[in-house]
């Protein structure tokens, strides 16, 4: 079984926010919905002693996600490959995933009254494509791939270096997994 | 929703191989293509540069192509200049009219009264140069003074070539000079990070702390427009402490006893109080580059753009690679000259069809030698002796651009009665912002070629719709001077009335007598007829030679020198240049310091404490384009002024709050962004701002002064830079105070 | 752009009506089946029923797709699915019960239903005032929420609502009890109502204080906006000393007179507890998330309308 997962290399990420784009024309999203943005962390210290970490975001497809477990009419749901998406069809637009959401992953949509979300691109990477921020990236500073598969890049870049997840404190077990360097630097 | 694209490639009948030109990148687009719409676009995962990526603007091809707000149809001017009352004309209507203008403005006034300007590779240079030349006029110009051109006739001064080949995968070492790839090369900083997991190291040289200083090994954050400072304490480092390559010196150079001596004065302790470093950074630096061989100093805009001190620092740095060795040998920085196997840029130009007495007239060829007739002729000429061929006249061959607004607004040394500006908005992107918009306003007749009704087409007499990346074919040649070739077809014809900029000249040409010299129909015919000695037996167009090759990159020949020899009138490296001497300039570099600071004006620095720095690229957008583009413009709606916190504080400013950033010349609002990326006595600014969704008629023209930062820089003839004419955009002294509440509202 | 409140004030008013009916049946039914004296509180069953009725019609407002409401039930692992089982049930129960007591009721006389009902709706009532604490105390990213605390806090706020509430029904119709008889009863309500008061008024300092001191930045950023920050005047003014303090007093120093008073000063205090807590939703923001949200343009940046 597949376990897809994404790795942000931060200290090839430099802020160009071509994943945010490309995410947003490609999915056809309202121009205010972003799926995927970057963060500038920094500059921290002060000049000329400064660091700078860019950190893109995108839905953590989280091992225990919350947004799930809290819907209230089955919408929302993840697939045994790990991708949490939201059924269009089913969702009634109560809010609570979003709520639930520790990362702002969730976005509502206005027009449709449902609330949609990043899902890896599911289509695209069951046919074997990798996601379009992925793609996009002339950076390589996002991998995406199935952990369960030892020879995959993630998962030898998972079982090999140091990674960092996002608020692991709150317990979803975020399966983005960022590549941090102290100072921002390679 | 969620595979749409994908149901739309499978729908699609073909695949075109086109690209972006969004930016010099032009990476790679595969563009799916039905009935002569394109359906959806993707990066080229086999174009050899972009391997597939695409940034911001890369992704919104389609969003350019089909933007409400593009212009479509030819256009003429009905009502007052400025006031938007426009007729739609057909292009033979305009063409004719516009010929027929032209004419008799060249039969009052000369052919040197019409000038043309350009913006960055939106268009086909060659045939812009081409009609010129034909036409009888030398006063073509871009930004170019600003923006490498400079910096490739100074090296090529002195080493008959621009190295701006660089060979990073042999490299140990790169300096990214006033470079911040980060933000402006997606390409090249992806071959850096590759490059960095097996010990590359980077330095940044840059006020600010950017993308790319954020990955850097060391960084040396220095006084804007100090950078003639640091290079000259480098070179002095290098030589004194005995790190410069002998055997290359003595093989290849001359000069050397007379460069060290020169050199002797400029010491790190020298160094320190102009470029505000300290003087163990300056030498930890120089001794980095010197020690970590091969190396690379990789091209950067900002010393092109400081104005008076510009040529000393550009020679300065060139220096740098001549005495380590870091030329044309594996891993350094190459000389590869220009290509031997196809049609180049230059040879397209019909240079030797412009008589010499209207090469004398070229303005701004008195004073700015080096990238005018005077210097460029001379070195022309030597390298068509040694390489068989020239750099591109185009570009490095120009009118100086604010002497062409000041001879339209005082008829000295000539009147200038026509302008024909193609895909560029001067007003938001050539200097000293009032001194442009009234030429635009004043000058007789203006023709504009354009996507979108900027400021400048607002102005125009003639308005014609230019075709887009996907509805033209690119040839990607480094401003016609690599020996590499990357082509690209269109994706689709043009859309609407638009056309190609070849089209334009072609058809002002046709007009004008000149049927023999436009023998190509359109741009497919005359790239076929640039490719064809490449000798390809399997291809009979040039759209074939997309499908088919897509490049052409000769096998890398380093010390072609050995071969060739350096194009140089001694044909060596010359430390002291002879070319610089005979064309009245130093030999040697020698320090000049930034047009206004601190040290030589204390009295201004009192009134203007902050050191200003403008005209570095930001993603999303790209010079002052794209402020449409929804997609991006959401992403940094307003601009926003770099500014350390402590002196914010001082000034009462808070992160967010408009801020006014005045020099002597005028002052614009951007907001403030309280950041320790800056030296607390430096600010940054955002360069190219205005807001097309604002009224773009008279007198808001789309409010096109207000956060624009060419309002603040200078382009008087003290300012700028005597070799290449490089006006001041680095470097300036300004002060920053809050807009009031009441002046926000009025906003 | 920043965040916005993704829950607004018909979910405060919501978990106010909800709390409030829960209260109010709970008061009911101990009444009927400990102390015989359900008809005094007869009425107070059909307000609760309408209170929550009117809370569950917020709700369904409040969903992006209000028409959809049905599918809520449909799932059965969500705390919310569960909620809306129990309300709706609720609401069937309270009008049930209230059935009971008018004197044309075919089923006055079947006392041991009634008290049936009564017993369900203890049950059901409490579980309505703990349920939203439950579920907005279960959100782990909704830091200042999330703690076992808040349940408890809701159901203290809804049976003290739910007394007060029904302190100034008491005696209305359908019961036939004289106003003169009732005055031992209030005593009786107003004590526990008191001891209620104090119990929350201690709660409130807890919870707030455990959030300014012991738990994150942001749970102390929040308390902090609370007891000193732009929430001061609304904590203050009106959860500590309108809601809670004033009726107190009033509880203490005037059993007979400000009795009324106190009652509906317990029922904002009840409305302001829901809105301090809904509004105070803020998540631990990543790592330059703050910077970058309040720099994107708000819906009215003239650049999204001007190529329409």
């Amino acid at each position: 079984m597949a376990r897809f997962v994404m790795i942000m290399d931060t200290r090839r990420c430099i802020g160009c926010h071509s994943c945010t784009v490309a995410c947003k024309v490609n999915n056809e999203l309202p121009v205010d919905m972003i799926y995927n943005p970057v963060f500038t962390h920094g500059p921290n210290g002060v000049f000329p002693h400064v660091s700078m970490t860019y950190y893109p975001l995108i839905c953590m497809h989280c091992e225990n996600p919350p947004c799930v477990g809290c819907c209230p009419s089955g919408a929302s749901q993840q697939e045994a490959d790990g991708i949490v998406w939201v059924d269009q069809n089913t969702c009634i637009g109560c809010k609570a995933c979003i709520q639930a959401c520790p990362y702002r992953a969730r976005h509502e949509n206005p027009k449709t009254g449902t609330v949609q979300k990043c899902d890896f691109c599911k289509e695209r990477v069951r046919e074997g494509l990798e996601p379009f921020c992925v793609e996009t990236c002339h950076q390589r500073a996002r991998i995406f791939g199935d952990l369960d598969d030892p020879e995959s890049e993630v998962s030898q870049m998972v079982n090999s270096m140091h990674t960092l997840q996002l608020l692991p404190e709150i317990g979803t077990d975020p399966q983005v997994y960022y590549i941090v360097t102290p100072g921002g630097q390679g | 929703m969620l595979s749409s694209k994908e149901d739309l490639k499978r729908e699609a009948s073909a695949v075109r191989k086109s690209c972006c030109f969004f930016c010099h990148q032009n990476c790679g687009v595969l563009a799916y293509v039905k009935d002569g719409k394109v359906l959806a676009i993707e990066g080229d995962p086999e174009h050899p540069v972009s391997r597939g990526g695409l940034c911001t603007r890369g992704n919104i091809a389609l969003q350019h192509l089909n933007h409400p707000a593009r212009i479509n149809v030819p256009l003429k001017r009905v009502g007052a200049r400025g006031s938007g009352q426009w007729e739609r004309v057909s292009w033979d209507q305009a063409l004719d009219e516009i010929a027929a203008r032209l004419v008799s403005l060249k039969e009052e006034y000369g052919a040197e009264t019409v000038a043309t300007a350009g913006g960055t590779q939106r268009a086909n240079d060659w045939a812009r140069r081409r009609f010129m030349n034909l036409f009888g006029s030398p006063n073509g110009f871009h930004n170019a003074h600003l923006c490498w051109i400079p910096t490739f006739m100074i090296e090529t001064a002195i080493y008959g070539w621009c190295p701006f080949e660089i060979d990073l995968a042999n490299s140990r070492l790169i300096v990214l000079w006033g470079h911040n790839p980060g933000a402006s090369g997606m390409p090249e900083m992806r071959g850096i990070f590759d490059l960095k997991q097996n010990g590359l190291k980077v330095i940044v040289i840059d006020p600010r702390y950017t993308e790319s200083a954020s990955k850097a090994d060391l960084w040396l954050p220095l006084r804007p427009g100090s950078d003639v400072a640091l290079a000259l304490a480098w070179l002095n480092v290098i030589i004194w402490e005995g790190l410069y390559d002998q055997t290359f010196i003595e093989n290849c150079c001359i000069g050397f006893e007379e460069l060290a001596e020169h050199v002797r004065q400029y010491t790190p302790e020298w160094a320190a109080p102009l470029t505000w470093l300290d003087p163990e950074l300056i030498r930890k630096g120089a001794r980095m580059y010197a020690a970590n061989k091969p190396g690379n100093i990789q091209w950067g805009v900002s010393i092109d753009q400081s104005g008076r001190s510009a040529g000393a620092g550009i020679h300065a740095r060139a220096l740098l690679r001549a005495v380590t060795g870091n030329l044309d040998a594996p891993g350094s920085d190459l000389l590869c000259g220009p290509s031997p196997d196809f049609i180049t840029d230059e040879e397209m130009e019909a240079n030797e069809w412009l008589p010499e007495e209207q090469k004398a007239k070229q303005i701004g060829s008195d004073r700015y030698k080096l990238t005018t007739w005077p210097g460029y002729g001379r070195i022309a000429a030597i390298t068509k002796e040694v390489w068989g061929k020239a750099p591109t006249a185009e570009w490095m061959c120009e009118a100086h651009p604010p002497s062409v607004f000041r001879a339209i607004l005082t008829e000295k040394p000539y009147p200038v009665k026509a302008l024909i500006v193609l895909a560029t908005n001067p007003i938001n992107s050539y200097g000293r912002t009032d001194l442009v918009l009234e030429a635009l306003r004043k000058v007789d007749f203006l023709v504009t070629m354009e996507y979108w009704m900027t400021p400048t087409a607002m102005l125009s007499d003639y308005i014609f719709p230019a075709a887009s990346p996907l509805e033209r074919p690119t040839i990607t040649t480094t401003y016609g001077c690599s020996d590499t070739l990357i082509a690209s077809e269109r994706a689709i014809q043009p859309m609407f009335e638009r056309r190609t900029d070849y089209e334009l000249w072609r058809g002002l040409g046709l007009r004008m007598g000149q049927e023999e010299m436009w023998p190509w129909e359109n741009l497919e015919e005359a790239n076929y007829y640039r490719i064809y000695p490449l000798g390809y037996d399997d291809v009979g167009s040039y759209d074939e030679f997309v499908e088919k090759h897509r490049f052409h990159f000769p096998e890398r020949e380093y010390y072609k020198y050995g071969r060739v020899g350096f194009a140089t009138p001694s044909r060596r490296i010359e430390l002291v240049s002879s070319t610089l001497r005979e064309l009245g300039y130093p030999a040697m570099p020698t320090y000049a310091a930034p047009v206004e600071n601190e040290i030589d004006d204390p009295d201004l620095a009192r009134k203007f404490p902050l050191v200003l720095t403008s005209g570095s690229g930001f993603m999303p957008f790209h010079h002052s384009e794209h402020f449409q583009i929804k997609e991006l413009r959401f992403l940094k709606h307003e601009p926003y002024v770099d500014i350390n916190p402590e002196t914010a504080k001082d000034l009462g400013i808070s992160m967010g709050d408009w801020v006014w950033i005045e020099t002597r010349r005028g002052r614009i609002k951007q907001k403030a962004n309280l950041t320790q990326a800056v030296h607390p006595k430096v600010v940054v600014t955002q360069r190219g701002w205005w807001y097309p969704e604002r009224e773009a008629a008279e007198p808001e023209l789309g409010g096109c002064t207000e956060s624009n930062t060419n309002v603040l820089t200078d382009v008087s003839d003290e300012a700028c830079d005597p070799l290449g004419g490089s006006w001041a955009n680095r470097g300036l002294l300004c002060r920053v105070y809050r807009v009031e509440q009441s002046e926000a509202d009025g906003r | 752009m920043k965040e916005k409140h993704n829950w607004g004030w018909p979910i405060a008013s919501y978990l106010f009506l909800g709390g409030l009916g829960g209260g109010m049946i709970v008061v009911a039914g101990l009444a009927d089946l400990a102390f015989g004296e359900g008809e005094l509180f007869s009425l107070g069953n059909l307000i609760a029923g309408i209170a929550i009725a009117i809370g569950s019609a917020l709700l369904i407002f409040e969903l992006g797709r209000p028409f959809q409401f049905w599918r809520v039930l449909s799932r059965q692992k969500a705390i919310m699915t569960a909620g809306a089982w129990m309300l709706s049930l609720t609401i069937v129960t309270s009008f049930a019960y209230f059935s009971f007591w008018p004197d044309f009721s075919p089923w006055h006389q079947l006392i041991g239903l009634r008290h049936l009902v009564a017993g369900i709706n203890i049950v059901l009532g409490v579980g309505v005032c703990i349920y939203t604490g439950i579920l907005l105390g279960s959100l782990r990213a909704r830091v200042f929420w999330n703690t076992p605390l808040l349940p408890v806090l809701f159901l203290v706020s809804g049976i003290s609502t739910g007394v007060a509430a029904q302190s100034l029904l008491a005696g209305s119709w359908p019961c036939h009890v004289a106003a003169g008889e009732l005055g031992a009863l209030h005593a009786a309500l107003r004590s526990c109502d008191l001891a209620l008061l104090v119990f929350e008024l201690i709660l409130v300092f807890v919870y707030v204080g455990m959030m300014r001191f012991s738990a994150g930045p942001v749970t102390a950023r929040i308390a902090a906006q609370w007891l000193t920050g732009p929430k001061r005047w609304l904590f203050w003014g009106g959860l500590v000393g309108l809601g809670l303090a004033l009726p107190t007093i009033l509880y203490v120093l005037s059993p007979a007179a400000g009795g009324e008073t106190a009652a509906l000063l317990v029922l904002i205090g009840g409305v302001v507890l829901r809105f301090l807590v809904v509004y105070s939703d803020e998540r631990i923001p990543l790592p330059g998330e703050s910077e970058y949200y309040s720099r994107l343009p708000g819906p009215d940046a003239p650049f999204l309308k001007a190529w329409e």
